[in-house]
C-alpha cells in the first residue's frame, strides 16, 4: 500500500474503535466484574440479565419504549405513505413543495423547538401529556426519514407500470393493490424498521411529553445520578443487540428492494 | 373502418403537439405511424389508449365517441416502449393480468395464459420472471398480455427500439405474422421507416402534430406527397426544378442539369412555371454502361466517391453544372468503377421518367 493508503487506514481504524470500543465496553460489562480497570474473566455470569428481568421498573420503561416505537412506526408509515402516494400523483408543484416542506422541517429543527411547540399545542387542544402524546411526537419526528425512503420507491417506479395496468381495465383501486403496494412494500418495511430505532431511543422531545410515565432513554438518563447499575449494562447490551439486528434488516430490505427486478428496461 | 380521430387537437402546457389530426384505422390492418421524434406519434397512440386526453376533437369507436373513457374501459390493450411488465410477477400473472382483473376463475385463467403463451413461442416459460428473460422474450411476453384481452387493437409504442438489428429483423416477422394469424387491428409507432415499410399494410407519416400522408408502403416510398416525406423515406437524390411544360403524361422541367422529363401522377396539381422539388431514389438511377441509354433524363457526371455495401456499392456523383449537388447511385455487387466510365471518371448516368417523383418545393 501506498503511504496515503496506510494513513487513510489508520484513521478509519481510530474511529472505527472510537465509535465501537464504548459500546464493546458495555456489553463486557454485562457478563463480567470489572475491578480497577481489568476484566475480571472468572466472574462471568448472567446474573446482570437476571436482575434486569426482576427488576420490574427498567422493564416497565422498555416495554412503555417498545410500545410507544411500535405505535409510532405504524403511525408514521401510514401517514407517510398517504403522502408520498399524495405527492406522486399528479400534484401541482408548489402543493408537493408546501407537503415537502412540512414533512422536512421538524426533521432539522432542534429537538427542543419540535418537543416545545408540541407540548403547548397538544395542551391547546387537550392531549395530557403521557405515552400517547410521546407516540404522537415521535411520529412527528420520524415522518421526515420515512417519507423519504417511500417516496424515493414511488419515484423510481416506473409510471408506465401504473399506464400498464390501466390500460389492462384495472381500475385505481387494483392497481394500487396490484401493481403499487407490491413494489414499494419492501420501502415500508424498511421505513418501519427506521422509525422503530429512531423512535426507541429519541429522548429530548420525550422529555417534554412524557408527562408521569418514563420511556426507556428517559429512566437510564435519570439513572445517571443515582450511578449505573449492571442491569443497566444488561439492557443496554440487549437493545445495541436488537438494534444491530433490526439495522442489518432495514438495511437488507432497502438494498435487495425487489429480487425479481432486474434491467427491465 | 373500426377507429377514427377526427380532427384531434392536443396542447400541453400551451404547446400544441397534435393539430386537428384525422385518421381512420381499418378493421384488421397492420397500420404504421411513422415520424421523427417530436411528430406527435406517441401522443396518438396514447390518446386512442387513454392514457392521455385529447384537447379537442372526437375519437370515434364503431362511431360511439369514447373520447372520455377511461383508459381501463376501452377494448384496446398497448404494447409499451419498455415493455412495462410487473417485475414483482411472474410471466404467467404478467399475462394474465388483465382477464384476472376482470375476475376470470382461476381454472379457465391458468388454461387461457399457457394458451397464450404457447401463441408467442414461450410455452413453459410462465413460472419465470421478467427480469430471468431475454429483451426479445420480455417483447412477447408484453405481446401476450395485450393479445390475451381480446381487444380491437392493439397499440404499440415503438416496442423495438430496445432491440438489436438481428433480433429486431426476427421480432418484425414474428408481429407481423402474430398479427395475420390474429386478424386484430395493429397501430404501430416507429421512427424507423425501413421497419415501417417491412411491417406496414398502410403507413401515416407524421411531423410537427399534422399527418403528412397516408398510404400503402409503396405509395409512401414511390410517390411521396411532399418534400417531408420523400426526404423522410430512405435516402433520396434531390434536384430543384421548374416545370416547363405539362402534357398528356409527361411533365417537362427546367433544371440546373438540363430539361429532364417525369412521369405526370393523377394526384400533380402542378402548373407551368411552379418551382417543384424532383426526387430519384439512388436504386433508380442507371449507369450507362454499353451505351445504350435512351436520350432523355442523361446526366453527365464524376464519379467522386464509392462505397462498397455488400450486396452493393453505392457511387457519389458530382455534376459539372451544379456545384455543391451530389447524387447517390446504387449499383449491385461490383464496385469497381463501371467499364462506361470515360477519361477522368466520366459517367453518362440516367433514370426512366415514371421512376422519379415530383414534390413542391416550398412546404414541409
Amino acid at each position: 500500500m501506498r503511504p496515503i493508503s496506510w494513513v487513510l487506514a489508520g484513521v478509519t481504524l481510530v474511529a472505527f474503535i472510537a465509535m465501537y470500543l464504548p459500546v464493546l465496553v458495555v456489553a463486557l460489562l454485562s457478563f463480567f466484574w470489572v475491578r480497577r480497570g481489568v476484566v475480571q474473566w472468572e466472574s462471568f455470569s448472567f446474573d446482570a440479565f437476571a436482575a434486569l428481568a426482576a427488576n420490574a421498573d427498567l422493564t416497565g420503561v422498555l416495554t412503555n419504549s417498545i410500545l410507544i416505537a411500535a405505535a409510532a412506526s405504524l403511525l408514521s408509515v401510514a401517514v407517510a405513505a398517504i403522502l408520498a402516494l399524495l405527492v406522486a400523483s399528479r400534484m401541482p408543484r408548489a402543493v408537493v413543495a408546501l407537503v415537502e416542506f412540512m414533512v422536512f422541517l421538524p426533521f432539522v429543527l432542534p429537538p427542543i423547538v419540535t418537543g416545545l411547540s408540541l407540548l403547548i399545542a397538544f395542551r391547546e387542544v387537550g392531549l395530557a401529556r403521557g405515552l400517547a402524546a410521546v407516540t404522537v411526537g415521535h411520529v412527528v419526528v420520524v415522518l421526515a426519514v420515512v417519507y423519504s425512503t417511500i417516496i424515493n420507491r414511488l419515484r423510481a417506479l416506473s409510471p408506465t407500470l401504473v399506464a400498464a395496468s390501466a390500460d389492462l381495465g384495472a381500475n385505481g383501486w387494483q392497481t394500487f393493490r396490484f401493481v403499487v403496494l407490491p413494489q414499494m412494500s419492501s420501502a415500508l418495511v424498511a421505513a418501519g424498521v427506521l422509525a422503530f430505532a429512531l423512535s426507541l431511543d429519541e429522548t429530548v422531545v420525550t422529555l417534554f411529553l412524557v408527562g408521569d410515565s418514563s420511556t426507556l432513554p428517559i429512566r437510564l438518563y435519570s439513572l445517571m445520578r443515582v450511578g449505573i447499575s449492571a442491569e443497566v449494562n444488561a439492557l443496554a447490551t440487549l437493545v445495541i443487540g436488537f438494534t444491530t439486528v433490526v439495522a442489518i434488516f432495514a438495511g437488507r430490505a432497502l438494498l435487495q428492494h425487489n429480487p425479481h427486478e432486474g434491467n427491465n428496461a | 373502418m373500426v377507429l377514427r380521430l377526427d380532427r384531434v387537437t392536443k396542447v400541453y402546457n400551451q404547446f400544441t403537439v397534435l393539430q386537428e389530426l384525422s385518421l381512420d384505422v381499418r378493421r384488421g390492418e397492420f397500420l404504421t405511424i411513422l415520424g421523427p421524434s417530436g411528430s406527435g406519434k406517441t401522443t396518438v397512440l396514447q390518446l386512442i389508449a387513454g392514457i392521455a386526453q385529447h384537447t379537442s376533437g372526437r375519437l370515434l369507436f364503431n362511431g360511439k365517441d369514447i373520447g372520455r373513457l377511461p383508459a381501463s374501459q376501452r377494448p384496446f390493450n398497448t404494447v409499451f416502449q419498455d415493455y412495462a411488465l410487473f417485475p414483482h410477477m411472474t410471466v404467467a400473472d404478467n399475462v394474465g393480468y388483465g382477464p384476472r382483473i376482470k375476475g376470470m376463475n382461476r381454472r379457465d385463467l391458468l388454461s387461457l395464459v399457457e394458451q397464450a403463451l404457447e401463441h408467442v413461442e414461450l410455452g413453459g416459460m410462465g413460472k419465470r420472471y421478467p427480469a430471468q428473460l431475454s429483451g426479445g422474450q420480455r417483447q412477447r411476453v408484453a405481446l401476450a398480455r395485450a393479445l390475451i384481452n381480446k381487444p380491437s387493437i392493439v397499440l404499440l409504442d415503438e416496442p423495438l427500439s430496445a432491440l438489436d438489428a438481428v433480433l429486431r429483423r426476427q421480432m418484425q416477422v414474428f408481429l407481423k405474422a402474430a398479427q395475420r394469424s390474429s386478424g386484430v387491428t395493429f397501430v404501430f409507432v416507429t421512427h424507423d421507416q425501413e421497419e415501417a415499410v417491412a411491417m406496414s399494410d398502410r403507413i401515416c407519416v407524421m411531423n410537427g402534430g399534422r399527418v403528412e400522408q397516408l398510404g400503402t408502403p409503396a405509395q409512401i416510398y414511390h410517390e411521396p406527397s411532399n418534400r417531408f416525406v420523400s426526404s423522410f423515406m430512405g435516402e433520396t437524390n434531390a434536384l430543384s426544378a421548374i416545370v416547363w411544360s405539362i402534357d398528356n403524361d409527361r411533365v417537362v422541367l427546367r433544371s440546373a442539369l438540363g430539361d429532364l422529363i417525369a412521369y405526370k401522377r393523377p394526384y400533380y396539381a402542378f402548373v407551368p412555371g411552379a418551382e417543384v422539388l424532383l426526387n430519384v431514389r439512388p436504386e433508380s438511377v442507371q449507369l450507362d454502361v454499353s451505351g445504350g441509354a435512351p436520350n432523355t433524363n442523361r446526366l453527365v457526371a464524376k464519379v467522386v466517391d464509392r462505397a462498397f455495401l455488400g450486396p452493393n456499392s453505392k457511387l457519389t456523383l458530382a455534376f459539372p453544372q451544379a456545384q455543391n449537388l451530389h447524387w447517390d447511385v446504387r449499383t449491385l455487387g461490383n464496385h469497381e468503377l463501371p467499364a462506361a466510365a470515360g477519361k477522368a471518371g466520366e459517367v453518362t448516368a440516367w433514370f426512366r421518367p415514371e421512376d422519379c417523383a415530383l414534390v413542391p418545393a416550398s412546404g414541409s
